[in-house]
């Protein structure tokens, strides 16, 4: 396979200084079309940081980085976060982040009816597209949200919102999905119930991840690549259990636990 | 093209079956008071787009209201134009204003925007008192005609257009559009990582908001006959988000009702007593503790009650 | 315009921008502290004028120590109102959205109006001179009473500052408008210092009254054109800022009185075409900073 093919994302030696910290130290990395990458590290280390540096909230101060886009590589560094939407990079947030005076069914109608930018009609009912509406079926059934289809965004439990921070931006038909602490603040079942769905979405559309988690069990179930990072820079970027066989070094080394 | 045919458009249609037949039981006084009781209920309603709908709170509406009505009392009593040329005249006034102060105001939320329209609806009241050979100053304008000249036609007339306006509001929260509105209201950061432009959004709402005043406005003047500076004042614009809250910001229908509902208590605290404004202030004080959520949503807890939920 | 009659218009000008400084102060005081846009601030302004006027015209007859008796009288009984307002009336509202507690606060001013109307009737309440007598400058008089106005105004200011980096209460307050709930955890009784917050800006605004009212006149409703002028100052200020509200006042006081000269048509409209340009430029005001969200 041609590599134009085979990686989705790819970011080169990035940087990122707040005031004196340096946030984000010399980091890069290649994500593979429907690799889940994960990405560890104490508070602190530069995680969400990275995050924002790949979705445009926040601008590097030295590297690159790129997507592929039928075959051609292109440079998004410095680009607005609505632009590298639209080439296909969606983000959920830790905090989850949704419409609470909307329904969910709206909620997902919203994101849809943004992508395909229908959004500014007043000539027809929101809910009278008949492709959108079979779209927001079929998310709504991946995400299970069957229950919460009628309830305001306010009304949800916590994973409920987890799962609908996340259903809005892969409403927008993602190669790539940035999930920063999916499974944070879920009960045992809710997080299994998460990985499930973080595998269910790369068999369904060959999504790409990159998952900030905190949560060493996911992170052996999900992933086929892992990053282990401290203080913004990278300790180690290999398969789970090589890095698994590493960590021990790591932790003997920093002398403490790092992950 | 289907809408769904849901309670809320059945109280309203209700509503204005009852308006339609209603001033055939009522005095002159009575219509003309209902007359601008449509006008306020109109004025609500475009407020809403704005404040319920997109989240802003604007405290200038009165300069749209007073924008509508100075722009065609001018055209019709000092230029002496023909009513159309006048209507245009108005709606032209209406949009410079609209996306001047839409346009500058928009850079902010929440209290500086409210203070931003604030600021610019008070700039425009000055103007008024000002600038006399054209606005009559302190006194207004007077003998502004009216068609039809009876109180009673022209009730009908400010009648079709308030249900055509407010039946449009009903329409537009639920297409694409009005969804965006409230995207926005709700979470501007996550709608515009959406891809969705706030700010142009916003500007649509405030635009649109700002038409629906300036039409009632319009309509109002003839109603009158004069007009005066008091309708640029900002008590006029504390008074729009007053009705609009009193009646319930959550839908079209609450700020409709709003509207309709504070002549009906500003008249009968007029007639009951001399200190109407007392009777008038108790009763809103008395609506923010026991009616949080406007009079509609008294109804919805009690609707709520009897089907025992 | 000739030397002397800038010096008189001056005058006015601060005369002017110390009664406004009295009303905003106290206006951005409360916002910045309760964040709560107290409509009703220019009501209570009305009350403390006419407090004053009751004290002196009604009462004890024009002279200094009854026009010092009325102004301790309007701070009392606008602070004691305050309180009361404070109370029963805003506690409950804490919680809830802001539109209630502006809702609330415009009933008031109706409230207050008529309770006014009730008392005093509704004509105008004028001074028959203005107290104290008058320097002349060329053919102009100044009445030395602006100049007590102007004084009390910045006695009122050191005051303020003295309060806010001195006392205790002061600090607490400005921790307050902080971070309110570091503040909680630091153990401040915050629900006390609403009160006294309140209690304090409605106080200054009944000064502001009573200085008002010999030149003014009291009349129901003369809180209307106060207090969109005040929201000019603190909005141009910076809300929550005390030195903003004084230079906010000096620039709507200065640029009223010397617009009305040159080209009255935009007497009032320069206020505000500054303060839109402020705000387009600087949300937070001249001397406002990033404030805590609201509740």
């Amino acid at each position: 396979m041609s590599e134009a093919v085979k990686y989705v994302l790819e970011a080169s030696e990035l940087h990122k200084w707040f005031g004196n910290v340096h946030a984000v130290n010399n980091v890069s990395l290649k994500l593979s079309r429907g690799e889940i990458l994960s990405i560890v590290g104490p508070n602190g280390a530069g995680k969400t940081t990275l995050l924002n540096l790949l979705s445009g909230i926040v601008k590097p101060d030295k590297g690159r980085v790129y997507v592929y886009l039928n075959g051609d590589r292109k440079d998004i560094t410095g680009r607005s976060p609505y632009y590298i939407t639209f080439l296909g990079v969606g983000r959920s947030f830790q905090i989850p982040n949704i419409f609470d005076g909307l329904t969910v069914r709206d909620n997902i109608r919203l994101s849809i009816l943004t992508y395909r930018r229908l959004i500014n009609r007043f000539n027809r009912a929101y809910s009278s597209f008949n492709d959108v509406e079979e779209e927001v079926e079929k998310i709504i059934e991946i995400f299970s949200l069957e229950d919460s289809e009628y309830r305001y965004g306010r009304e949800l439990s916590h994973g409920e919102r987890k799962k609908l921070d996340i259903a809005l931006s892969f409403a927008q038909q993602p190669n790539i999905l940035l999930l920063d602490e999916p499974t944070s603040g879920l009960t045992y079942s809710e997080k299994l119930e998460m990985v499930e769905l973080i595998r269910s979405l790369r068999r369904e559309r060959e999504v790409s991840f990159i998952v900030v988690e905190h949560d060493l069990d996911v992170v052996r179930e999900v992933s086929d690549m892992l990053m282990v990072m401290h203080e913004g820079s990278v300790l180690a970027y290999d398969e789970p259990d090589e890095v698994v066989k590493m960590s021990e070094v790591i932790s003997a080394y920093l002398g403490g636990e790092v992950i | 093209m289907m809408f769904k045919i849901d309670n809320e458009l059945y109280s309203l249609i209700t509503l204005f079956i009852f308006l339609a037949v209603i001033p055939q039981f009522l005095s002159i006084y009575n219509v003309r008071l209902l007359s601008v009781g449509l006008l306020y209920g109109l004025a609500a309603v475009g407020f809403n787009l704005l404040y319920g709908y997109t989240g802003l709170l604007s405290f200038g509406h009165a300069m749209f209201w007073s924008a509508g009505a100075y722009g065609l009392a001018i055209g019709l009593v000092k230029l002496n134009l023909d009513p159309l040329m006048s209507i245009l005249l108005a709606f032209t006034l209406t949009f410079t204003v609209a996306i001047v102060t839409g346009y500058l105001s928009l850079r902010h939320t929440e209290i500086y925007f409210a203070m931003l329209t604030l600021a610019f609806a008070q700039l425009i009241y000055a103007l008024i008192i000002k600038l006399r050979d054209i606005t009559g100053g302190d006194e207004g304008i007077y003998g502004i005609p009216r068609f039809p000249s009876d109180i009673g036609g022209y009730y009908y007339l400010i009648y079709i257009i308030v249900f055509i306006l407010v039946i449009l509001a009903w329409w537009i929260v639920r297409t694409p559009l009005g969804l965006g509105f409230q995207a926005v209201r709700d979470n501007p950061y996550r709608a515009e990582a959406l891809g969705l432009d706030v700010r142009r959004v916003r500007l649509i709402s405030f635009v649109l908001s700002g038409f629906y005043l300036s039409i009632a406005g319009m309509l109002y003047a003839p109603l009158n006959r004069a007009i005066t500076p008091d309708i640029a004042f900002w008590t006029f614009s504390a008074i729009i988000v007053i009705m609009t809250i009193i009646g319930g910001s959550k839908n079209v229908l609450g700020a409709f009702i709003g509207g309709l509902i504070f002549i009906y208590i500003n008249t009968q605290a007029m007639n009951l007593t001399e200190f109407w404004q007392l009777t008038l202030g108790i009763i809103l004080a008395l609506l923010v503790y026991l009616a949080p959520y406007g009079i509609v949503g008294i109804f919805e807890r009690v609707l709520r009650y009897v089907r025992g939920g | 315009m000739d030397i002397n009659l800038f010096i008189v218009q001056l005058f006015n000008a601060l005369f002017f921008a110390s009664i406004l400084f009295l009303i905003s102060s106290g206006l951005s005081l409360i916002y910045g502290i309760m964040k709560i846009l107290n409509l009703a601030h220019g009501a209570l302004y009305m009350v403390g004028a006419y407090i004053t006027f009751t004290v002196v015209i009604l009462w004890l007859g024009l002279s200094w120590y009854s026009m010092v008796i009325a102004y301790i009288a309007s701070i009392a009984v606008v602070a004691s109102l305050g309180i009361y307002i404070e109370r029963i009336l805003l506690k409950p509202l804490y919680n809830k959205p802001q539109d209630l507690q502006l809702l609330l606060t415009f009933a008031l001013i109706f409230i207050l109006d008529d309770i006014v109307k009730m008392i005093w009737g509704a004509q105008y309440r004028a001074f028959p001179t203005i107290p104290g007598w008058s320097l002349s400058v060329g053919e102009y008089q100044i009445p030395v009473y602006f100049i007590a106005t102007i004084l009390i105004a910045l006695g009122v200011a050191l005051l303020l500052h003295w309060f806010f980096t001195k006392t205790i209460y002061g600090k607490m307050i400005r921790a307050i408008s902080y971070s309110l709930e570091t503040s909680a955890i630091l153990g401040i009784n915050t629900d006390k210092l609403f009160a006294l917050s309140f209690a304090l800006g409605a106080g200054l605004a009944g000064l502001a009254g009573g200085v008002a009212v010999p030149l003014y006149t009291a009349s129901p409703g003369m809180g209307g054109d106060a207090i969109v002028l005040s929201f000019a100052v603190i909005v141009i200020g910076g809300m929550g800022s005390i030195l903003g509200a004084f230079v906010g006042s000096l620039i709507v006081g200065l640029s009223r009185v010397f617009m009305a000269i040159i080209y009255p048509v935009f007497e009032i409209a320069l206020i505000y075409i500054i303060m839109a340009i402020i705000l387009m430029f600087r949300p937070t005001g001249l001397f406002g900073r990033e404030m805590r969200e609201r509740r």
